[in-house]
């Protein structure tokens, strides 16, 4: 009698799930519909349900076809046009490999070079569940000839184009496809990627740790700062057709200026307020969310790419990089430098450090504390702009929730360097940013951010003011 | 889109169970930060521990005691993981371990390599872990309407959920009134005022702390398994922001008051809802599409945190000299 009540439960259940896979986004997670089978959508959020086949239809001079048929097979199909802008998408549920083709004829009389590609999906894998299909690209096929050629080429071209947050997506995916390269190799290549992420990290946790120390405000709206400057450098080179190094500018300058406005119109009332860090923490975690969705509101879900060409990667002894790469790290030394240098050796950095120290007592020997802290806000949102730029570069895209996916890691930087100061924020990034990609060389990839939040956990338990921090009875 | 509808479905949010999850966990957060001053940014990460505890077990063939013992178990064992390291620490180290080791469980929870027990990032299905607590309900089979709203009396969305989720909160209330006015409630009051004052007297500050925090986590465990039982268990939907809606909640609701976390989670919801619904009702999607009206709600929602926080910080019911931001 059990066995026939659970058989009938059970039958039930099978129409209660498709209820309830309606139910969940609706409840209040900003899913989109996560149907049974792959179906064209306007735009494609991949979440824990689904994954995207997604891309935008470009003839060879970069403008957009629209009302040409995309049809996707393999796993699942379905069958879409592309929209005014050229933009087509599917949402796919099963894991495994797809088949895009568009219309012979379309392909030819826009100069493409081929009319079909393939990709695969890996839900689970945030560098594999999103597929950006680029037909005005080399690596489609066309379906005529081999479609062997295909399947790697845009194999590779995937995980540097598909990449929202994962960090060392190219490397991993070389790395887990290469099962039979040694394990030096490997060990320098996540070195390097570590290190260079490591960098990046820091140019971002810079600024943060710069606010910490001057105003004892952990600011949550940080990430959101990086993702802001990415998303500016992707108007000014894919909207308003601008030159990388403009579109660049154009963001930092933005991100100076947001950081004028909410030091102006948000933080600087709060401290004439004499409102706690604590609450202005909470007020920041608002503000994050506030910023968070406005991008998903005006940029969608995609991820967006800066550049869109992809780099042709060059070997240097046992690591592979590209350019974009090296000139991202150069740039961000020489930024880190200039900071450093500007804290330690110029009257304003002493100012700067003074106020860190102890703003009461740095007001009283007549330093401008207001004007202190307006220059590192601006400063650290220009800072965190820039890293956003750089960032999307680096990763080939950013995406409406990159600085959210980063901002815990930008915490554990600050404080395992130790809060408030300002070589910890770069030692401690390095640190996190080794740990995280050599981490997988041991553990699964999708665990190494967790590596890396755990090293925090454990150096504070030993050294609970961080690398750098002063040692100060708390309690 | 008729008014009708858009009432019915906003006011159903009243007696959601989600609303009932996240009041129970902003219950627990209101132990930690309402009554102790803890900075706990990983409310989550209890609430996913419990939906997990529970879940796993129960597709392990569990009985739901040994089920609710683990959930609450495992609660336990992150309370002190975390309480270890960093009660000794300022307020800002607790506020980002807890936000490092709710994510840390959330990662490794979706990874791949747990895809034999946690399921991976799918999660577990509402078949592998609700038969049992179904089978529990002494309602009969079918739906049932009461007053504007008809559901499924025992599967999924039920009534009986409903029913257990808000006899839950009902009794979280009554316990947490009792302890805001015990003497063991004075003493964790007095942490959050003054630490030192209490340490004078006699009273382990750190004890206390962790029993504070293990309390809370148990509510948050309790609400995870409520939040995860009428659909399944996805360690996504369990991220940070689930985290930043309940001190939402908390806050708007006023912290430190016994009533607070319920009024903030019914507000909340059934204006979030209303507000949705209204702009999906009115606005024609060729303007704002479905996916940007969601995103508009939670713009609202941070904006309405931001508001709360500098113009009401002691939130609807509290009181403005007792909450507690000096932590």
């Amino acid at each position: 009698m059990a066995d026939a009540l659970s058989t009938a439960r059970r039958h039930r259940f099978l129409i209660l799930t498709c209820m309830l896979a309606m139910l969940v986004p609706m409840a209040f997670l900003a899913f989109p519909s996560s149907a049974q089978a792959a179906e064209a959508v306007t735009t494609c959020n991949p979440t824990a349900t689904n994954g995207c086949v997604n891309g935008i239809l470009q003839d060879a001079s970069k403008q957009p076809v629209a009302g040409a048929t995309v049809t996707l097979s393999g796993k699942e199909s379905a069958t879409t046009t592309t929209d005014s802008t050229g933009k087509w998408a599917f949402s796919v549920t099963a894991d495994g490999s797809y088949t895009v083709t568009i219309d012979k004829s379309v392909a030819s009389s826009h100069g493409l070079p081929g009319n079909t590609a393939t990709v695969s999906i890996d839900k689970s894998d945030f560098s594999k569940q999103r597929a950006v299909v680029r037909f005005d690209k080399a690596n489609v096929a066309d379906s005529s000839s081999s479609g062997k050629a295909s399947g790697s080429a845009s194999s590779s071209s995937k995980a540097k184009l598909g990449s929202s947050s994962s960090t060392t997506d190219s490397s991993s995916a070389s790395s887990s496809s290469g099962s039979s390269s040694n394990f030096g190799q490997r060990f320098w290549q996540q070195l390097y990627s570590g290190l260079i992420f490591g960098l990046m990290l820091a140019l971002m946790s810079v600024g943060m740790n710069l606010v910490y120390g001057t105003t004892g405000l952990s600011s949550f709206s940080h990430g959101e700062q990086v993702t802001l400057g990415g998303l500016m450098a992707y108007v000014g080179t894919q909207m308003l057709h601008w030159p990388l190094i403009v579109s660049g500018i154009f963001a930092i300058a933005i991100g100076a200026l947001t950081g004028l406005i909410q030091n102006e119109v948000i933080w600087a009332p709060l401290r004439r307020k004499h409102v706690g860090p604590l609450q202005q923490m909470i007020v920041t975690i608002g503000l994050s969310m506030v910023l968070q969705y406005l991008f998903q509101f005006f940029f969608g879900g995609s991820t967006k790419g800066i550049v869109t060409s992809v780099e042709r990667g060059f070997q240097i002894g046992p690591i592979t990089t590209d350019r974009a790469t090296l000139i991202s790290a150069a740039i961000a030394i020489v930024v880190i430098a200039t900071v450093t240098y500007f804290l330690y050796h110029t009257r304003f950095g002493r100012a700067t450090r003074a106020v860190s120290d102890n703003a009461a007592l740095a007001a009283a020997s007549g330093i401008n504390v207001e004007h202190v802290v307006r220059i590192v806000w601006i400063l650290s949102c220009a800072l965190a702009a820039l890293s956003g730029v750089l960032m999307g570069i680096y990763l080939n895209g950013i995406a409406w929730n990159t600085g959210a996916v980063l901002l815990l890691l930008m915490f554990s930087a600050v404080t395992l360097g130790g809060l408030g100061t300002a070589p910890g924020a770069l030692v401690g990034a390095l640190i996190i940013g080794v740990v995280a990609d050599m981490s997988s060389l041991i553990i699964p990839n999708d665990m190494r951010y967790a590596s890396a939040l755990a090293i925090l956990i454990i150096v504070l338990l030993f050294r609970p003011q961080g690398i750098f921090g002063k040692a100060q009875r708390v309690g | 889109m008729d008014f009708l509808t858009i009432i019915t479905n906003s006011l159903g949010e009243l007696i959601a169970p989600t609303t009932a999850a996240y009041a129970l966990a902003a219950i627990g957060l209101n132990i930690h930060f309402g009554m102790t001053g803890l900075f706990n940014m990983g409310q989550a990460g209890f609430m996913l521990l419990g939906a997990y505890g529970f879940a796993v077990t129960q597709s392990m063939g569990w009985s739901i005691l040994g089920s609710l013992c683990m959930a609450l178990f495992l609660s336990f064992l992150f309370a002190l993981l975390l309480g270890i390291p960093t009660l000794k620490l300022g307020p800002d180290y607790l506020s980002m371990v807890t936000l490092a080791a709710a994510e840390i469980v959330r990662i490794i929870g979706r990874s791949t390599a747990m895809t034999k027990i946690t399921g991976g990032s799918g999660g577990i299905s509402p078949q592998d872990f609700t038969s049992k607590f179904e089978a529990l309900s002494p309602l009969p089979d079918g739906q049932s309407t009461f007053l504007l709203w008809t559901y499924s009396n025992n599967t999924a969305n039920s009534w009986w959920i409903r029913i257990v989720a808000w006899v839950l909160v009902g009794v979280a209330l009554f316990l947490t009134w009792r302890w805001f006015n015990s003497p063991w409630g004075r003493v964790l009051k007095g942490i959050r005022e003054d630490e030192n004052a209490v340490r004078s007297l006699g009273k382990s500050v750190t004890r206390f702390k962790i029993q504070s925090l293990f309390l809370g986590g148990a509510f948050g465990a309790l609400a995870g398994i409520i939040f995860v039982l009428p659909r399944s268990v996805q360690p996504d939907s369990l991220g940070r922001q689930v985290t930043f809606y309940t001190w939402t909640i908390l806050l708007m609701g006023g912290a430190a008051t016994v009533f607070g976390p319920l009024i903030g989670s019914c507000v909340l919801w059934v204006a979030l809802t209303l507000i949705k619904e209204f702009m999906r009702g009115t606005i024609p999607t060729t303007v704002i599409s479905s996916d940007q009206v969601e995103a508009l709600g939670w713009v609202i929602m941070g904006v309405a945190l931001m508001c709360i926080v500098i113009f009401r910080p002691q939130g609807i019911l509290g009181d403005r000299k007792e909450l507690a931001f000096n932590a």
